[in-house]
Order: structure tokens, then sequence, then C-alpha cells
């Protein structure tokens, strides 16, 4: 354990001045942003909201909803590509597997470092949404949010888009990590994300693939906390399934 | 074992966004270490002026200096190094080559050097292995690998063609050219020896003078890639 904290202190520092670690806060605040633009330019709702804690979590849902099934899966493509960049330049990774330490600590770390910025950037768009909700009580008053937010509701519906988005972290690193080509995991990734529009409408379909989770798991309502979870227990294990196999390879 | 081997294979592996005592830090953290290692091999390396730089900015000197202190950061007791002098100019290369010969005597490391560039092992190293296709050729030390091969006494004689056949006649070794003669033969003792036979016989010997190989040419030989230029010679 000692070991893992010692390879997350490491790469935590690796990230220093990196676009990687800028993107915590630029992605999130993008969709906070354009969608307070988007409602500052419409105006007040023609249909008032029923209640205040409504009109914040209609707010809530519209960010998170954006946010959900295109900047997540994006965002998440790109800062594994960007970390995994970052060892793949001077091929570092025969550097750190020389190092007395278990390889799997080294992939491990990188996994939990990009799950924890995914989280942080969760926190952000939480926080974001609140303070947008904060000023458009004073610029669009027809909106209806007035009083305190319901805090936790909207945590709530932010945390499930991560835990459901898990599974893609673990293949974007898996396959950011594995393969030197930064092409390649943007590539996957994008694609995953746009063929995501299209099976995400599905019944059937949404609820397997990969990219379209944190979609599916905003959509399905009442069961979404049960079906976050599974999402990320199955990531957990596409983690640990891509650690054994990146580590296991003799020459990388 | 890793824990007491410290390694630099051909360029260093540094993270040019971050400064070079940041990249320190950095594999600091893997190998639990002190923090006051960091300031030891800054030392050691002679980087503590730039240490707060980025790396990107570095020389490829510098580059490779700061790769040698990433390697000593954990204390190693063997260091592996390959190709260290690689792609540097004189300066650097001077500089490497002074960093490696002092790090046995002061911090106690023992020093594996890998390199084409024979001169510089020549330079640097106590001990020699010559690896060729996979077959370890020769270890040894660099007298004994001397030791293994002939030197050359180099003559000049007025009268070439008698002193060919003298000294074939008596089962020297030798090449020769248009002005002067190489005997192959090894110690002073077999050159007096040349001398007076030659002497004796009333050849005039205006030069004589002991060529030792460079490891370059022991290489060349032992690996067998002038056997051509061998057998012109006989």
């Amino acid at each position: 354990m000692n070991v893992l904290l010692r390879a997350v202190s490491s790469e935590m520092l690796k990230m220093k001045r990196t676009l990687a670690l800028w993107m915590v806060f630029i992605a999130p605040m993008v969709v906070v942003v354009l969608s307070f633009l988007q409602i500052y330019m419409q105006g007040a709702p023609n249909k008032p909201p029923a209640s205040a804690d409504e009109a914040w979590l209609r707010l809530a849902t519209g960010i998170t909803t954006l946010w959900a099934f295109l900047m997540l899966p994006l965002y998440i493509t790109l800062e594994t590509a960007l970390l995994g960049g970052l060892e793949h330049v001077e091929k570092q990774w025969k550097q750190l597997f020389a190092l007395p330490l278990p390889r799997w600590t080294i992939y491990t770390a990188k996994l939990l470092i990009c799950t924890a910025l995914i989280a942080a950037s969760t926190i952000v768009l939480w926080a974001g949404t609140v303070a947008a909700g904060l000023v458009l009580q004073h610029l669009v008053p027809g909106w209806g949010n007035s009083g305190i937010p319901p805090w936790w509701a909207m945590l709530q519906m932010a945390l499930l888009t991560w835990l459901a988005s898990w599974l893609i972290i673990a293949l974007q690193t898996w396959i950011s990590l594995r393969w030197r080509s930064f092409a390649l995991a943007v590539g996957v990734g994008m694609s995953g994300t746009v063929v995501g529009f299209i099976v995400m409408q599905s019944e059937q379909w949404g609820k397997f693939y990969p990219w379209a989770l944190p979609m599916t798991t905003m959509a399905g309502e009442g069961k979404n906390m049960s079906f976050a979870v599974s999402y990320g227990i199955i990531g957990g294990i596409v983690g640990i399934i891509g650690c054994w196999e990146m580590t296991r390879r003799d020459v990388l | 074992m890793l824990n007491k081997v410290g390694s630099l294979i051909e360029a260093p592996l540094l993270y040019g966004h971050l400064t070079g005592r940041e990249n320190l830090e950095v594999t600091r953290w893997l190998l639990a270490v002190g923090r006051e290692h960091i300031d030891r091999v800054l030392a050691i390396v002679r980087l503590e002026k730039d240490a707060n730089r980025p790396v990107r900015g570095y020389s490829l000197g510098m580059r490779q200096r700061l790769g040698l202190a990433l390697a000593m950061l954990g204390e190693p007791e063997l260091l592996i190094l390959d190709e260290p002098t690689n792609g540097l100019d004189p300066a650097g290369i001077h500089e490497m080559r002074d960093l490696i010969r002092r790090l046995p005597e002061e911090h106690g490391a023992t020093v594996f050097l890998s390199s084409h560039l024979l001169s510089e092992i020549e330079q640097i190293a106590t001990h020699i292995g010559i690896i060729s296709g996979g077959q370890l050729l020769f270890q040894g030390t660099l007298d004994q690998l001397q030791a293994q091969r002939r030197e050359r006494v180099i003559l000049k004689v007025k009268q070439p063609d008698e002193a060919l056949k003298i000294l074939t006649e008596n089962g020297w070794r030798i090449e020769h050219d248009d002005s002067r003669l190489a005997v192959l033969a090894n110690t002073p003792d077999e050159a007096s020896e040349i001398n007076s036979s030659l002497v004796r016989s009333g050849i005039d010997v205006s030069h004589l003078s002991l060529e030792r190989l460079s490891l370059e040419e022991i290489f060349l030989n032992l690996t067998g890639r002038t056997e051509n230029a061998e057998v012109n010679a006989k």
C-alpha cells in the first residue's frame, strides 16, 4: 500500500504544469458556461417550474446531460491520452519498469490518478452548476431557482455520471498506456463517443456500451444508483485486467 | 536486486515539462529515498545551478548528467551505463568521462559501461569485456588484453628486402609496406633480439620502435573484422 501511495505521489508530481491538470477545470467549466449562456439568451421558460428545487434540478440536469453524453467521454479520452503520452514521449516505461517497485503499482497509480482527476472535474461541474444557478437568480429571475440549492441531489447526479464512467476510464487508460500512439487513443475515444450517440438511444444496447454508460445512467430514472455502482464495479474489474495485461509483457 | 542497481540506458528518460529537481523528485518518490539525496546527486553531476529550470531547455550534456544523477539517486552498488557519451560534444564527453571515473572512488559504485567508443572505454575502464555476435570473446584487465595481443616492432632499414628475408627465416611474422617493416613481437627483449640479428647480418637499422595496439585494433582483430587484412599480411 505504501508503495502505491508513493507511486501516486510521483504521478501527481508529474502533472505539474501540464494541460492534463488544467483540463480538470476547463472541461467542466466549458459545459457550465455554455449551458449558462444558453439559458441566459433564451430567458425564462414559458412554463415556470413547480418549485425552486425543481428549477435547480432542471438546471443541473441540463448541465449534467451535456456533460455526460458529450464532454465526459471526450474529456476522459483526452485526459488519459495526455497522461499516457507523458510516458511515451521518451519511452519512459523502460525506466519506470526498471525501478525497484512492482510494475502493477505504476499502472494502478495512473489509473487511480485518472479516476481522481475525473472525480475532481465532477466536483468542479457541481460547484460550477451551483455558481451558475446563483448568478441566474439575479439575471433571469423567471428561471425560478430561488433560495438555497438542493446540494445533495445535485451532487448525487454528478457523482452518478462519475461512477458510470469508470468503465470508460479503465478502457481508455489501458489503450493510452498500452500503445504509444496518441492518435489511436484519441481515435478510439472519439469514435466510441460518436457511436455512443446512436447506441444510447437503444433500450437494449445502451446499457452495455461503455461510452454511453454515463448518459444511460442519467436517463434510467429511479434505478440509476444501482446501475452506476455496477458499472463502477465492472470498470474496476476491467482496470485490473488492463493492469495485468500491461505488466505481464516483457518487451515494451 | 533492482534497488542496488542504477541505470542510464542511452538517452535518459526525462519529463521535459518538469525541472531537473522535479524529475529527480518523481523518481525519489518511487525509490522511497530521503530528500537530501537530491542535493547529493545534483552535486555529483554539478547541476545545482540549473536544477530549477525545465528540462526541455537543457543541453544534451546536461540531460545526460541529469540521467546519471537519476541513476545515482538510490545509492546503487552497481551502475549500468549504456553509451553514456552518445551524441555529446567534446566538452560534454570530457565531463561525462570525468564524472564516471570519479564514481567508483568517491561513491563506491561499480560502474558497468557498454559503448562502441573504444577509445572512451580505454580511458575509463579497469576491466574490459569484448562481445561480438553474442559471444564473450575476452574478459579481463586492459593490460591482460594487451598482453594477449602481440605488439609490433616498427623498423626502418636501408635494405628492406634482405631484412625481410632474414626475419622471415628466423620465424617472425611480418607486415610490410614500401617504407617500413612491422614485426609482430611481444616484449622489449624480443625487439632487441630482432635488432641485433639484423645488425649482425649487416643491415642498417635507422629506426626501431615498439607500437602498442590500441583497443580498437585489438577489438577489430578479436572480432575478426580485419581478417582480410591479416590474410594479406601473410
